[in-house]
This record gives structure tokens, sequence and C-alpha cells, in this order.
């Protein structure tokens, strides 16, 4: 009956704790908002004067010239705060007013002041939505100083050397862009020359077998032919006419009783002579006559007027064929000459493809790359035509908008937040104290948590039995502890009185602070 | 209906339960006789307390005009009702831990049940370390139960009865540190037997030390009849009360008391 198996957690006692203390909050929360003004009273006033600087877009349209710098406008402005932000750009700042007190500061104490100064620049980027993305537009910066005066100079200070930096990134990113590309462009052009050098080398050693010739090879072994062909036939007809010199000249010979032609003439007429002597008498005239012209023939050979004159056309003749002969031989020595040198040509044209296939591969290399060269130095071109955009200053640019002003009145505390922080940790505070109380409480307060443990309700549940007594100690409690809460506001006054400030500075400062000067005017 | 056939029922039962023990009267009568050889027997003494006092010590289950009162009222029903069912008259109240009001809650019982009209209360503060009753009355007793258990006083001596019916105490004067050491006494056995027996026709009932404060009650528990466990809200934890009840199940448990509830502000009117 008593023993309990299954252990089933007891109910909250959240709810219940909090309707107890449901007046301690409520008597709680007036008392703590009072010191938390009281905490912000004595904040001391921030001023700070923003200075605005707006991002503007390059003014040559970028199908120009392209700008090199493509980063987006915000991440240029961190990147900028990570180079000015730097340690020796703060100092220098820093050194340049008393305000800061460094000359005579300590390292540890610099460093302090260097953390407290950075966290006291406050850079916003200003942004607008263009399409899915968030484009900056520009940017506000600020740095914050219990002086006024302070907080404008040394905002002026950190915009100068926001502008500059920016100006000196971007050139120095396009004259780096520009050098990189020349420096490639060399690169290439020394590869270029070298393959420059392979193809002259390769055109040297097969030089006649360049395709580039094969045209001419091919017309030069037509003429070669076509001249062979032609001498040729010339010597054909240089023969013929010697045969027939030839022919001539044995004529000529026999004419002049020369051997060979003179004798056949000899026989015929001895011929004719017997003939005759056997029907005439050897005292006949004919025979008498032919008699003659047998001795004539026989013997004019021997006579030197005869000899004289037959031996000029013979010579004549024999020159003749000899020259003739003479051309011969030198055109059949042409002849020759010129197979060989078709055959020379015809060899080279077979050589042509194989030439030519490796020809290609290097070509191929040299156009290739001769591509690629021409392509850098058109963007080299380009990346100084960008360098000099960012040197006339005529790409996106931070120009200040709005130098800072001197402030008068206080941006921080922020008595907006402030108040509504105060009053929420006022209110949040016993809430959560008498919250956490009540989920940290774990003892039985309920019939349902006495089921729960005992297995069967209480038998009876009695509230605290309250006596007149009670009553008048509650009242006494009450009255205490309001008299305490009252002392603890007087004291509270008397301090701020004595030991911050004056009661009717505190109710200016109050009526500064909260932006209420409208209503007491 | 079915609600006053309940209360019907009930009250059937409690006339016949009333009838059993007036039956056990004749039989305790002579049982009494004999005692009266042992413990001198004289008349109760009488010390009429005020209904201001008693007021001021949060004592309502007598004011008729006290809402509060009916909260006993039913407290008594059910306690009496389960003890006569089983023929038990002696009561231990005891606590997981101190100051959860049980000497208060047994004040406050006791009237209830002297209130009932036909049945008499004897109230016995057990709790030697601290006892308690006496400062509920404003009694200055002259002695109290430690000095029956040291013998240096009777229980006749003892008793008193604050002014109202049917109600005697036997107080409590001055805390004695080796108080389990005097509960485990043979004596003191027997001084509970011949409480019980002598006053047969009374519902006793003992005001017990805290249960996880000491051995008292573990030591005390075998010489009573049943217990009840008064839970101070906001205060114990389940554990404490789990222990407690495992302290308690030598004898029959009637059941809890959840006091200082605050969740029971209105449940009655």
């Amino acid at each position: 009956m008593y023993e309990e198996d299954e252990v089933e957690p007891l109910p909250s006692n959240l709810l219940p704790t909090l309707n107890r203390f449901k007046w301690y909050i409520v008597a709680a929360t007036p008392l703590l908002l009072l010191c938390s003004l009281v905490v912000i009273l004595i904040l001391p006033s921030i001023y700070r004067a923003p200075a605005r600087v707006m991002v503007e877009t390059q003014q040559i349209p970028s199908d120009l010239v392209q700008s090199t710098v493509t980063a987006a406008a915000s991440e240029q402005i961190d990147v900028m705060r990570q180079r000015v932000m730097t340690r020796d750009n703060l100092l220098a700042i820093m050194n340049k007013y008393d305000y800061f007190g460094l000359s005579s500061a300590s390292p540890l104490e610099i460093n302090l002041t260097l953390e407290e100064f950075r966290g006291q620049v406050a850079l916003n980027i200003v942004s607008t939505i263009k399409g899915r993305t968030k484009v900056a537009i520009g940017f506000l910066i600020s740095f914050g100083s219990k002086d006024p005066a302070i907080a404008q100079a040394i905002t002026n200070d950190l915009v100068s050397l926001f502008l500059s930096e920016n100006v000196k990134a971007r050139t120095e990113r396009a004259s780096e862009t520009t050098e990189f590309l020349v420096a490639e462009a060399g690169k290439i052009r020394a590869e270029l020359d070298q393959i420059e050098a392979t193809v002259a080398e390769f055109k040297r050693t097969n030089k006649d077998n360049l395709p580039e010739h094969l045209g001419l090879y091919v017309e030069m072994r037509e003429d070669t032919r076509k001249r062979i062909n032609e001498n040729e036939r010339m010597i054909n007809g240089y023969q013929e006419q010697i045969r027939s010199l030839t022919t001539q000249l044995t004529l000529v010979k026999e004419q002049n009783g020369g051997f060979g032609t003179n004798q056949s003439e000899l026989v015929e007429l001895k011929k004719q002579l017997r003939l005759l002597q056997l029907k005439y008498q050897p005292n006949h005239p004919d025979v008498l006559n032919l008699r003659d012209k047998i001795n004539l023939i026989a013997g004019g050979g021997n006579s030197a007027g005869d000899l004289n004159s037959s031996s000029a056309a013979e010579i004549d003749l024999e020159n003749q064929i000899a020259g003739l002969k003479d051309t011969v031989t030198i055109l059949e020595k042409e002849t020759s000459n010129e197979r060989s040198k078709l055959e020379d040509l015809e060899q080279r044209i077979i050589k042509i493809p194989q030439v030519e296939r490796g020809f290609v591969s290097i070509k191929r290399d040299y156009e290739a790359k001769s591509q690629q060269y021409e392509t850098i130095v058109s963007k080299t071109q380009s990346a100084e035509m960008a360098e000099s955009l960012e040197q006339e200053r005529k790409a996106e640019r931070f120009i200040l908008l709005e130098p800072p002003v001197l402030p008068t009145t206080a941006s921080q505390p922020n008595k907006k937040k402030l108040l509504l922080l105060a009053f929420g940790f006022s209110l949040g505070l016993p809430i959560g104290v008498v919250g956490l109380m009540g989920l940290l409480d774990n003892s039985v307060r309920s019939r349902r948590a006495v089921e729960l443990i005992v297995g069967e309700n209480p038998l009876i549940e009695i509230p605290y039995i309250e006596v007149p007594e009670d009553i008048v100690r509650r009242k006494k409690y009450m009255l205490y502890s309001s008299a305490g809460a009252l002392a603890f506001v007087l004291c509270l006054i008397t301090i701020v009185q004595v030991f911050v400030m004056p009661l009717d500075t505190v109710m200016y400062k109050t009526i500064e602070k909260f932006g209420m000067q409208g209503y007491f005017r | 209906m079915n609600r006053m056939q309940k209360i019907v029922s009930r009250a059937k039962q409690e006339l016949e339960v009333n009838e059993k023990s007036r039956s056990g009267e004749v039989r305790s009568r002579e049982k009494l006789e004999s005692n009266l050889t042992k413990y001198e027997y004289t008349k109760t003494r009488v010390i009429p307390i005020t209904g201001d006092t008693l007021k001021r010590n949060r004592i309502i289950s007598m004011d008729k005009t006290d809402l509060r009162a009916v909260r006993f009222q039913m407290l008594r029903s059910k306690v009496l009702q389960q003890m006569r069912k089983k023929e038990w008259n002696t009561l231990g109240i005891t606590a997981p831990t101190s100051g959860a009001g049980k000497s208060l809650i047994s004040v406050n019982l006791a009237c209830s049940i002297a209130m009932e009209g036909n049945q008499s209360v004897l109230l016995v503060d057990m709790d030697l370390r601290k006892p308690s009753v006496n400062k509920y009355f404003e009694l200055a007793p002259e002695y109290g139960m430690h000095d029956i258990i040291e013998g240096n006083a009777s229980i006749a001596k003892t008793l008193i009865n604050p002014g109202i019916d049917r109600l005697t105490i036997l107080p409590g004067v001055k805390g004695v540190l080796n108080s389990s050491e005097q509960i485990s006494t043979p004596f003191v056995k027997e001084l509970i037997t011949s409480l019980k027996e002598r006053y047969s026709d009374r519902i006793v009932i003992f005001d017990l030390p805290p249960a996880l404060a000491g051995d008292d009650v573990m030591v005390f528990i075998p010489y009573i009849d049943c217990s009840l466990l008064v839970i101070e809200s906001g205060s114990n934890k389940r554990h404490e009360i789990e222990d407690s009840l495992n302290l308690l199940k030598e004898k029959p448990v009637l059941g809890t008391v959840l006091n200082r509830a605050d969740t029971a502000k209105d449940t009655f009117y």
C-alpha cells in the first residue's frame, strides 16, 4: 500500500511558488528599477561623431574598362578595417592627442588604452538590397569618447586613414595585376622565341623538302620533263640531218674520184668501153672518148687542181656533220643532266609528306603559344588601362559624404535601450529568482504529490492556522520592510547627493539623458 | 442519494462500534480495579484553560464558529471510523521532521475527538526530547512523562484536565537527552500497556517525536495500534516521507495529514 514501485515525478512547484511570492516580486521590481535608474545615471556619457562615407561606383562603364578590384564593397570595407586598425596606425593617432596620456604610460597601460580605443571605434556598413544580395553602399564610422571634441577629431583621423588606405590598396592591386601580367607575358614570349628557333632549325635541316615548295617542285618537274622531251626530239632531228649529210659527203667523194665513188663510175665506164670495143675498132672515136674519160677519172684524182676543188665541198660537209654531232653531244649531255635533276625533284617530292608531319606538330605548338601570347598581351593592355583607371580615381571609390561634426548630445548610454533593459532586469530578476526557487523546490506541496508518494490522498489538508498574533506580526513585518525600503531609497539618494552629484544636477541630467528637455520648457 | 446513504451507513457503523466498546467497557472495568492497586488513582487535576488561550495557541478545533475546525472534524471522523472498526485505541502521531506541526495536529485532533461527545481522549506527550503539548495549553505542570518513567511521580499526579470534558493530558515538562533509552525500557512498555488497558474506553493519542530525528519512533511503534503521519507542505521531501512510512509500517498507518497546505485554503466552504 505504501510501496511506490513506479517513480512518477512530483508535480512542479513553479507556479505555486510564483503565486506565493507574487507580492515580493511586486515589491522588489520598483526598488530594482530605482537602482537601475541610478546606475544608468551614473554611467558616463559617451559622445560620437559619425562620419558618413559613400561607396561611389565606377564612373566609366565597366564594359569599357574593367576594374581589377572585384571584391564586394562590404568585403573591401572589412579588409580595410583590418588594415587601418593596426597597432601602429592607432598609436599614431593616439599620440597626436594628450587626451590619452600615452607619453607617460607604461606598456601595459598603453595596451589597455589601445584595446579601449579599438572598442570605441564603431563601423557600421550601410547596405541596400539589390536583387537577392545585400550591396554595401557606404559605411558610418565613429569614435566614442567622453570628450565630444576628441570624438570628432579622432573620427576625422580615422576617416582620412580609411580613404587613403582605400586608394592605396586599390592602386596597389591594379599595379600588381599589371606587373603580374607583364611578367607572365615575358615568360610566354621567351617560350615563343624558343619555339620559333626550333621552327627555323627545322626548316633549315629540311629546307629541300619543305611542304610549301611542293607546288614549285611539281612545276619544275613538269618543266624538266618537257625539256627532256624537246631535247630528245632535237637530237633525233640532228641525227637525221647528219645521216643525210654523210650520204651527201659520200656522193661528193665519189664525184671527186675519190676512192669509193669514182671507182664504181670507173667500173661502169670500163664496162661501157668493153662493149664499145667489141663493136668498134679500138680507134673508134667513141672508144677513144670513152677511154679518155676513163683515164680522166682514173687519173683525175691524182691531179692537184682537181684534188683541191673536191676537198672543199667535202670539208664543208664534214664540218657541218661535225658541228651537228657536237650539238647532239651537247644536247644529250643536257638531257642526262635534266634527267638527274628530275630524279632529284622526284626524290624531294616523295620526302615532303614525311617532313610535313613533323612540321605540323611544331607549327601547332607555335600557333598555340602565339595565341596565348596575344591573349596575355591584350589582357596586359586592359590591366594597364585599369591601373590608370585607379590612378585617375575613376573606378569605384569611397567618398566622404558627411564629415564628422561636433556632437552636442551623448549617444551613449542608449537611454531607450537601457531603460528597457533596466525594466526587464527589474522585473525579470525577482521572477527569475522566485521561479528558480520553485524549480529547485522538490518538496511536497500538494495532495497530488502526497498521493504520488503515499499511494493515497492525505486524510486531510490543513492550512496554516493563523491567529491574530500572526496578523499583528505580519503587519509589523510589512511596516518594517517598507520602512527598510524607504530607508534604502533615502540612503541611495543621500549617497548620490554626497558622493556622486548634487540632486538638482541629477534632475537636469536625468531630463537630458532621457531626452525629456522638451517637456520641461 | 448515494452520499446520504453513505452517511447513514457510517452512522450505523459508529453506533455498532460504540456498542462494542461499551461491551468491552465492562471487561476493562474489572482490569481497572486490579490496576488501581498498582497505580493509585485520584481525581485528575483540573486546570481550566480559557478559550482565548486555546485560540492564541492555534487550538481551533473546539471553536464552533471557526471554519477551520471543520477540517479537524473531518480528520476526527476518518480516524475514529477506522480505529473503532478495528477496535484500536492507541494512535501515534508523528512527522518526518521537526516543526511539521505534529503536536498542533495532535492537540487539535484530541480536542476535536473530545468534542464529539461520547469519546474520552488521553493526549500523551511522548516527545521526550522536546515536549510541547504543555506549551499549547500554556501549562506549567509539576510532573511530566519522564518523571513517570524515572519513577519520580505517579500517573495520576501527572494527568491534567485542561477544563475540557473528556480530555486528559499527560504532558511533558522538560526535554531529556536519553529519550531513546528511556523509551526502550521494559517499564515504558508496561506503562503504555497499562495506559491502554486502563483507559480502554478512551482513545490514547501519543504525540511522538519526529520520525527521522532519532530512533524513538522506531522503538515506540510496536507499543501502539496505529499511527498518523503529518507532512509539512513545502518542507518535507519525497524521500523523507518514504523513509518515515517505512519506519511506521510495522503498525498500520491510518493516513497522512498535509499541514500548512497552501492549496487547501477554500476546499471546504
